[in-house]
């Protein structure tokens, strides 16, 4: 069953004059099946960003649709928008965005509290939650208390804990040092291993090696993409940073 | 053209920070407007010449006072804030290349601007609305206008003067900042960590127990004169808990909010709560002199309004009477009423020799003596008495049944030897009363309050502090001759008679008009103090018309004070209020921008967003609101000092004030705001 579906996706960003077109995303259509672990590469500009904030429902696209769960996120009204991206999305960002002003488990319990949820419901479902992602102990620290790893750590519970069809990561290691990045890739295949559907955009070739599948993205355009087939980790390293420097210098397909 | 590069980057950095200095410019300018007003109108020959004009004079110049120490601390505190927002910016010029003294120079420079600026148009605007400022004045004086614009020298150069001093002030602060700072630190001095803020239980119960002691003493005040040091104790223990209770009280009060998981975890109440106890512990200190300040122009504004509307009332309870004579005679006392009446036909004759006719006469003679009281003995004071300790010392007074019937408009009827007994400021148990050993009087009864006798002056008599007996007798004419027989020489300047002789003239004579002047009326009793041979050695009318103006000029000119400073303070309150918004806007952008990301919509984030600032825009206003009902019975007590017995005209002034100020509280909030909402919401779509 697909997760998601984008068809024929196109993005024009216009100055405010209209004399200066830009395209960021030129024509995208994929897939993602429940279940999967999907990792979208690209260059800075190569319209990934733009890609996920559509996803996101943080943008409109020009032309195009977006389906979730079969569901047209451009016929959703602006005002359930919000609601509906609380209750089927999970994000994680790379400068986490936690809010200072709560504790870590004050955090984590945010979209819950947002959807209206009871404590005793919302507690039951943060300690299972807290202790496999190894912050029971920090839960009553400040963000600015604890390390970025613990901080991403505390993102992902908070993306997790409505129970969201799709997590949507971006650049999820890109603020962290090279131990907390191994914790985290390996947290992400624990919970995909739970089922977790998760989609990913990414610079780094060692997060894009341990998904399911990478898509590379390249001037708007979905311009090649590599199944894990049966290749371990390293193997499929090598495919993808093969496919990269292909992607880089020359044209072929 | 290297000398211009400085003069322009503070120039650029100025117009690129407009958004900061405008505002602090605009109400410089506007301190020193209203200076030159008030020190142009302590100068104004215009109001010299009125009636009651130098103690006008003297109000204004009190008032620039108050205002020159006021405007230095306000505009030095908000400065600082200024320059807090603006380290970054020169931490960035420091680390570009530029060292410590070019950003001194810098410094200099936009100092120099901004004094200059706020110098030039706030006493060109002084001087364009002086005359205005004048003619409201001396409309409320009720006294004639004329016009011609004028600029005053002495009043511009002490503006200039003083506004100098404080921006040299200011640059100062500023120099120090810069010199003490690093540029590292300088470039990331916004970005530091902040640590959650901790509810302090024994700050916030220091502030509880404050306040409740200032209301208490507050409310328990009898005397405000006599208690000064209370009155300004309560004052000052106000402003404390005030500052506690904002920074430290609203905290705990979010703190324990928090604690109760129930109320906490709800959607309304989660963000709001949080971000509120972050909010009160930067805010906490500019709430608490928002809070301050609003009461300031409360009170001084319904006081003043008060007693500038109730001066009739007064003047009508101080003179009942248009004209008021009171004689004093000493020994050898007029054998009887004979002596009066012809002082009172001597002073009804008008400057045209023809007799003027008085109404409403209120007409009352009372014998006053010194002494000092044992038992049931009272003893009349020996002239320099060296073992009396002058503490000792009551007065007494006796006042015929007939004058005392008339003036209260009872109808007492003692027997001979019976007397009334007022005991005012000390206590008197006995039955009788015995006066140098020639007098005994049977006490018939009490009075428990002096209101049958408020129109007598003998209350006022013994300036306020001294025990007095008063006694109505029904025998005073005997009385007094018996008491005047057993005085030796050293006691007989301690008695004396007084005559008191109020009313208003009848009649439509040209002669009424003249005879009113009170310059008149003092050549009169001068010569009749002539006349009589050293007797009468106190001799002194009242005319109410020369009152009037005296009244007004001081209860307009404080009005007019009260309403220039309480102009200022509304205009620190507005740039504080705005400075508020404008730092808090930056501080909540990114966690917006956050929330909405998180799957918070745009309307959750403005009920959050109202729901913070309307609990922050309301808990100033209700302080001032509390205060001033706590200070209430303690100004109706200084107001009755003033003689304004009005109390439903203070009430109503007092409510009509706190209305209207909450109506221009609300638009000042509506108009920052905006500022706020413009900045958050900046952010937040991404």
């Amino acid at each position: 069953m697909d997760i998601l579906e984008v068809r024929t996706l196109k993005k024009v960003y216009a100055n405010r004059l209209g004399a200066n077109q830009v395209q960021a995303l030129k024509q995208v259509d994929f897939k993602v099946e429940a279940g999967e672990y999907v990792a979208v590469m690209g260059e800075s500009g190569s319209g990934k960003t733009t890609l996920l904030n559509i996803l996101a429902g943080l943008d409109q696209p020009t032309s195009g649709q977006v389906l979730l769960e079969g569901q047209d996120m451009g016929q959703i009204k602006e005002k359930d928008l919000a609601a509906f991206r609380r209750d089927h999305l999970g994000f994680v960002f790379q400068d986490f965005n936690l809010l200072d002003t709560f504790t870590l488990e004050d955090n984590i319990y945010l979209p819950l509290v947002l959807a209206g949820k009871s404590y005793a419901a919302m507690h039951s479902r943060l300690q299972p939650l807290t202790e496999q992602l190894g912050i029971s102990q920090l839960l009553n620290k400040y963000p600015y208390e604890v390390s970025g790893g613990q901080k991403q750590r505390a993102a992902v519970a908070r993306a997790l804990i409505t129970g969201p069809r799709l997590i949507l990561a971006d650049e999820p290691t890109g603020a962290l040092d090279s131990r907390a990045t191994d914790e985290l890739l390996s947290l992400f295949n624990q919970i995909n291993h739970q089922g977790q559907t998760i989609l990913m955009v990414t610079h780094s070739v060692k997060a894009a090696s341990r998904s399911g599948r990478v898509l590379f993205i390249k001037d708007g355009v979905i311009f090649h993409q590599l199944y894990r087939g049966l290749c371990d980790d390293e193997q499929f390293y090598q495919k993808i940073s093969d496919s990269l420097t292909l992607l880089t210098t020359g044209e072929a397909r | 053209m290297k000398t211009a590069f400085y003069p322009r980057l503070a120039v650029d950095s100025m117009k690129k920070n407009r958004q900061l200095y405008l505002p602090f410019i605009l109400a410089a300018s506007g301190m020193v407007l209203i200076f030159y007003i008030l020190s142009y109108l302590a100068h104004s020959a215009f109001i010299r010449v009125l009636r009651g004009g130098s103690e006008l004079s003297s109000i204004m110049n009190f008032g620039s006072i108050i205002l020159a120490f006021f405007s230095a601390i306000f505009l030095f505190y908000t400065h600082s804030f200024l320059l807090r927002r603006r380290k970054t910016e020169f931490g960035l010029y420091n680390i570009l290349g530029m060292d410590k003294r070019s950003l001194a120079r810098i410094l200099i420079w936009e100092t120099l601007i901004m004094a200059t600026v706020s110098l030039i148009s706030g006493s060109l605007g002084g001087i364009l609305l002086s005359k205005l400022a004048e003619l409201i004045l001396l409309r409320l004086v009720k006294s004639a206008v004329s016009f011609s614009l004028s600029i005053d020298l002495p009043a511009l150069l002490n503006s200039v003067v003083v506004f100098m001093l404080i921006f040299a002030l200011i640059l100062l602060q500023s120099l120090l900042q810069i010199w003490r700072s690093n540029p590292i630190e300088l470039l990331h001095s916004q970005a530091t960590g902040e640590k959650p803020p901790r509810g302090n239980w024994v700050l916030a119960l220091a502030g509880v127990l404050l306040l409740v002691t200032a209301y208490s003493i507050a409310l328990s005040i009898k005397d405000p004169i006599a208690a000064l040091f209370w009155f300004f104790l309560a004052v000052i223990l106000v402003i404390a808990a005030t500052y506690l209770l904002f920074i430290a009280g609203s905290v705990t009060a979010c703190r324990q909010l928090q604690k109760n998981k129930r109320f906490y975890y709800q959607k309304q109440h989660f963000v709001s709560l949080s971000s509120m106890a972050y909010r009160m512990k930067r805010n906490g200190a500019g709430l608490a002199s928002i809070a301050i300040l609003c009461t300031m122009v409360l009170v001084m504004l319904s006081t003043t309004v008060c007693l500038y509307a109730g001066t009739e009332d007064i003047l009508r309870t101080r003179f009942p009477r248009e004209l008021s004579v009171s004689a004093k005679i000493s020994q050898p006392l007029p054998a009887d009423d004979s002596y009066w009446e012809t002082l009172q036909q001597q002073l009804l004759i008008a400057p045209d020799q023809t007799q003027l006719s008085a109404q409403n006469l209120l007409s009352y003679q009372y014998a006053y003596m010194i002494g000092q009281v044992s038992g049931d003995q009272v003893r009349i004071a020996e002239e320099e008495d060296p073992v009396v300790p002058t503490s000792d010392l009551i007065s007494v007074i006796i006042l015929p049944q007939q004058d005392y019937n008339q003036i209260s408009g009872s109808s007492l009827d003692l027997a001979p030897g019976q007397a009334l007994l007022y005991a005012n400021r000390l206590t008197y148990a006995a039955d009788s009363l015995t006066i140098n050993d020639a007098v005994t009087l049977q006490i018939n009864q009490r009075l428990s309050t002096a209101d049958s006798l408020a129109e007598v002056e003998i209350i006022t008599e013994a300036a306020g502090y001294t025990p007095e007996l008063v006694l109505v007798v029904s025998d005073y004419a005997s009385l007094l001759t018996r008491l005047q027989q057993s005085l030796n020489d050293a006691q007989q300047s301690n008695l004396y008679l007084s005559w008191n002789y109020a009313f208003d003239l009848k009649g439509s004579d040209s002669a009424i008009a003249e005879s009113q002047q009170l310059s008149y009326w003092q050549g009169k009793l001068d010569t009749l103090t002539a006349q009589s041979e050293g007797r009468l050695y106190s001799l002194s009318v009242n005319a109410v018309s020369e009152e009037r103006s005296y009244y007004y000029s001081t209860y307009s000119g404080l009005l007019f004070m009260a309403a220039l400073l309480a102009l200022v303070f509304i205009l620190a309150t507005v740039l504080i209020m705005y400075y508020k918004q404008l730092s808090e806007g930056y501080e909540d952008q990114s966690r917006f921008a956050i929330m909405q990301k998180i799957g918070m919509t745009t309307q959750d984030i403005r009920q959050s967003i109202n729901s913070q600032i309307l609990t922050v825009f309301l808990l100033p206003l209700l302080a001032a609101g509390l205060h001033l009902a706590f200070a209430f019975p303690m100004l109706q007590k200084l107001l009755l000092l003033f003689g304004l017995s009005n109390h439903r005209l203070f009430v109503s002034v007092a409510l009509l004030c706190f209305v209207l100020f909450t109506l221009f509280y609300a638009l000042i909030y509506r108009v920052t705001s905006h500022v706020y909402y413009h900045i958050v919401s900046k952010n937040t779509k991404a």
